[in-house]
C-alpha cells in the first residue's frame, strides 16, 4: 500500500525534478546542434530565475516569465556575440557568463531586496504540471523542427559544416544566432520554473549545477531532443530516488548523487564521435 | 604601438571596462540620483582598494588570498599552454586539501623536514590523479576535456564531503572537518588574522618553475607545440598524448599543492567547503596574466586585492562582496577576446 504510493510519489517527484533539466538540455541541443558549445546554460538558468523573480513580484507571474524568457534571449545573443562575432572561445565565454550571472544575482539580491528590507519571492507558485507538460511538449516540437523542418536542417548544417552550409547559399552564423537565441529562452524558462513554480522565491545560486547535469544530459543524450529527454528523466527520477533513500539505506547518498557525473564522464567517453563536426571550431 | 607597450595596455584595457561595468552597476543600485550615484561607485572602490593595499595588515591579506589564486592560476596556465581548458581546478584542489590534510595528521612522529613535504606531496599527488582522468580520455578516447573536468569538480564536492563527513571527520569539533594537522606538517604563518604564511614563497616558487619549464625545457616546449597546433606537434615527432596527459597532471598538481596550502597553512585541517572558488577565479586569474607566469603572478595579486579588499568595503559602504565577482566576468570577456585574437595573429 504504502510502497504503491511511494512509487507514484517518486514518478510525480522525478518528473517534477527532470522538467527543468530537459528544458535546459533542449536549449543545450539548439545550440550545440548549431556548432556552439553552451557552458553557459548554467547561468542563463541563474538569470531567468532571478529575473522571473523580480519583474513577477512587481508586475505578476506572467509578467515575470516573459522577462525571464527575454533575459535568456539577451544572453543567448550576448553569447553568440561574444563567440562568433568577437570570435571569443566558447568555453570562454561560457565560464565568463556562468561568473558574471552568479555574481550579478547574488549582487542584486544584496544590493535591492535586502536593503529595501523585501523579500525575493512572488506572491503565487505556477503549477507545476505547466512546466512539466511544457517539456514534455517541446521534446516532440523541437524533434520535429529539427528533423522535419527547412530551419532545423539549415541549423544542424550549420553545426556540422560551416563551409557546407555557405555552399548550399545558408548563412551559418544566422542560424546559430536563431540557435542560441532559442538556447537562452529554454535555459531561462527552466530557471524560472525552479524560483517560479518549483519554489516561490530566489536564493543565492539556486541554480546549483543543473546547467551542468542538463548538459551532461545533451551528451548522454546524444544531442538528440528525444534522448537528451530520457537522460534527463533519468538524472531526475534518480535524483528523487536518491532524495527517497535519504536515512533509509546504509549507502551514503553521496554515492548516489555522484552517479550522474560518473554516467556522464562513462558516456562522453564512449560516444566520443557524435557531437556536431564543427561543435566550439573557430573559423 | 610596440609588442611591449600593447601587452600592457590590453590588461589595462581590459580593467578599465571591467571597472566601468561595475560602476554602472553600483550606481544604478544605489538609490541615489545620477551624478551623486556615481560618488557611490568611486567611494566603493576607494574603500575597496584602501582594504587591499592601504596598510600593512591589508596588504599582508591581499598576499594570502594571492597564494592559493597564484597556484591554482598557474595550474590553469599550464594545461591552457597545451590547448587544454582545465575547468576542474577547483576539484583538484579540494582532493589536494583533503590529502594532504590526511597526510597532516595521519601520520605520526615525523620531523617537519619530512612531514611537511610529505603533506604537500600529498596534496600533489591527489591533484594529479584527479587531473589525469580527464588527461588520459582526451589523449586516448578525444574525450572533451570541459566535461570531464566540470563532472570531476562535482565528483570531487560528493566525494570530500562524504568523507569528512564520516571517516575523516573530526568527532570532537562540530565543523564537517577533519582533526587539526600536526605541528609539524603545518607551514608558517604569521600569528593574527591575516592568514599571511610562508605558502606564499612555496607559491613564487612554483612561478618559477613554470616559467622555468615552459621556456627553457624540452618539456615546455612540447607542451607549447601541442597547445599552437597537435596536427603540426604530431607531425614534427612530439608525442602529443603524453603531453597532454603531463601537462594535465602538472596542472592538477599545482592547483593540488594550493588545496595543501590553504589546508597546512591557514585552516590546519580540511573544512568541509573551505575554497570560496579559487578554482574557478583561477581561470580569470590565468586569462589576465596572458598565461605567463609573471603576468599570472601580477594577475593574483590584483585578484588576491580585489578579494581582500571587498570585505572592508562591504564594512564601509555596504556594497556587497559579490560586485568583485562582476568584475573577475568581465575581465575574463575582455582578455578573452584579446587572447584569441593574439592566438589567431601569431
Amino acid at each position: 500500500m504504502s510502497g504503491a504510493f511511494g512509487s507514484a510519489g517518486l514518478l510525480l517527484a522525478g518528473l517534477a525534478l527532470a522538467a527543468p533539466l530537459v528544458l535546459a538540455a533542449l536549449g543545450g541541443i539548439m545550440s550545440e546542434r548549431g556548432g556552439v558549445v553552451n557552458i553557459a546554460l548554467e547561468g542563463m538558468m541563474l538569470t531567468g530565475a532571478f529575473t522571473g523573480m523580480w519583474v513577477g513580484q512587481v508586475y505578476g507571474n506572467a509578467a515575470g516569465i516573459g522577462a525571464a524568457l527575454v533575459s535568456g534571449l539577451m544572453l543567448g545573443i550576448l553569447h553568440y556575440v561574444l563567440t562568433q562575432k568577437l570570435r571569443l572561445n566558447h568555453i570562454i565565454s561560457g565560464v565568463a557568463i556562468n561568473l558574471l550571472a552568479v555574481n550579478a544575482t547574488t549582487y542584486l539580491v544584496r544590493a535591492v531586496f535586502n536593503v529595501e528590507g523585501r523579500e525575493a519571492k512572488i506572491a503565487s507558485a505556477i503549477p507545476v504540471g505547466a512546466f512539466v507538460g511544457l517539456s514534455a511538449l517541446l521534446v516532440g516540437v523541437l524533434h520535429f523542427v529539427l528533423y522535419r523542418t527547412t530551419f532545423g536542417l539549415r541549423l544542424r548544417c550549420s553545426g556540422e559544416s560551416a563551409e557546407t552550409a555557405r555552399m548550399a547559399g545558408v548563412n551559418p552564423f544566422r542560424y546559430r544566432l536563431y540557435g542560441l537565441m532559442l538556447s537562452g529562452i529554454l535555459a531561462a524558462s527552466a530557471g524560472a520554473y525552479l524560483s517560479m513554480s518549483q519554489t516561490t522565491r530566489f536564493s543565492d545560486n539556486m541554480v546549483n549545477g543543473r546547467g551542468f547535469i542538463a548538459l551532461a544530459a545533451v551528451v548522454c543524450g546524444r544531442w538528440t531532443p528525444v534522448g537528451a529527454a530520457l537522460a534527463a528523466l533519468a538524472f531526475g527520477f534518480f535524483d528523487a530516488l536518491q532524495i527517497q533513500l535519504q536515512g533509509r539505506v546504509q549507502m551514503p547518498t553521496e554515492f548516489l548523487q555522484m552517479l550522474p557525473y560518473l554516467f556522464t564522464i562513462l558516456a562522453a567517453m564512449l560516444l566520443r564521435s557524435t557531437p556536431p563536426a564543427a561543435l566550439g571550431r573557430e573559423e | 604601438m610596440t609588442a611591449r607597450m600593447r601587452s600592457l595596455a590590453q590588461p589595462a584595457i581590459a580593467l578599465a571596462l571591467a571597472f566601468g561595468v561595475a560602476a554602472v552597476l553600483i550606481a544604478a543600485t544605489c538609490g541615489e540620483p545620477f551624478p551623486r550615484s556615481m560618488n557611490a561607485a568611486g567611494e566603493s572602490f576607494a574603500a575597496l582598494f584602501r582594504g587591499a593595499f592601504g596598510d600593512t595588515n591589508g596588504l599582508l591579506r591581499t598576499l594570502a588570498k594571492s597564494t592559493p589564486l597564484l597556484l591554482s592560476g598557474l595550474a590553469v596556465t599550464v594545461a591552457l599552454r597545451a590547448g587544454l581548458f582545465n575547468i576542474g581546478a577547483e576539484g583538484q584542489l579540494l582532493v589536494g586539501g583533503l590529502a594532504s590534510a590526511w597526510a597532516g595528521y595521519a601520520l605520526n612522529g615525523l620531523p617537519t623536514v619530512i612531514h611537511l613535504p610529505v603533506a604537500i606531496a600529498a596534496g600533489a599527488s591527489a591533484g594529479a590523479l584527479w587531473a589525469f582522468v580527464p588527461g588520459i580520455l582526451k589523449a586516448w578516447r578525444g574525450t572533451h576535456e570541459v566535461i570531464v573536468t566540470i563532472m570531476m569538480n562535482y565528483i570531487a564536492i560528493h566525494l570530500t564531503h562524504y568523507l569528512v563527513n564520516g571517516p575523516l571527520r573530526d568527532p570532537t569539533t562540530r565543523q564537517t572537518a577533519t582533526p587539526l594537522v600536526l605541528p609539524s606538517a603545518r607551514i608558517w604563518s604569521l600569528p593574527g588574522s591575516t592568514n599571511f604564511s610562508a605558502g606564499l614563497f612555496l607559491a613564487l616558487a612554483a612561478a618559477v618553475a613554470v616559467a622555468f619549464l615552459l621556456r627553457r625545457t624540452a618539456l615546455g616546449f612540447e607542451i607549447r607545440a601541442v597547445g599552437l597546433g597537435p596536427d603540426a606537434a604530431r607531425a614534427s615527432g612530439i608525442p602529443v598524448g603524453r603531453t597532454l596527459v603531463t601537462a594535465m597532471c602538472l596542472s592538477g598538481a599545482l592547483a593540488g599543492v594550493a588545496g595543501a596550502v590553504e589546508v597546512l597553512a591557514v585552516h590546519h585541517r580540511f573544512l568541509d567547503q573551505f575554497s570560496p572558488g579559487y578554482g574557478f577565479d583561477s581561470i580569470a586569474v590565468a586569462l589576465l596574466g596572458g598565461l605567463d607566469a609573471t603576468g599570472v603572478t601580477l594577475a593574483s595579486l590584483l585578484f588576491g586585492g580585489l578579494k581582500s579588499g571587498a570585505n572592508e568595503m562591504y564594512t564601509q559602504t555596504q556594497t556587497p562582496v559579490q560586485i568583485v565577482g562582476v568584475v573577475q566576468a568581465m575581465v575574463i570577456l575582455a582578455i578573452g577576446v584579446r587572447y584569441v585574437r593574439k592566438r589567431r595573429a601569431g
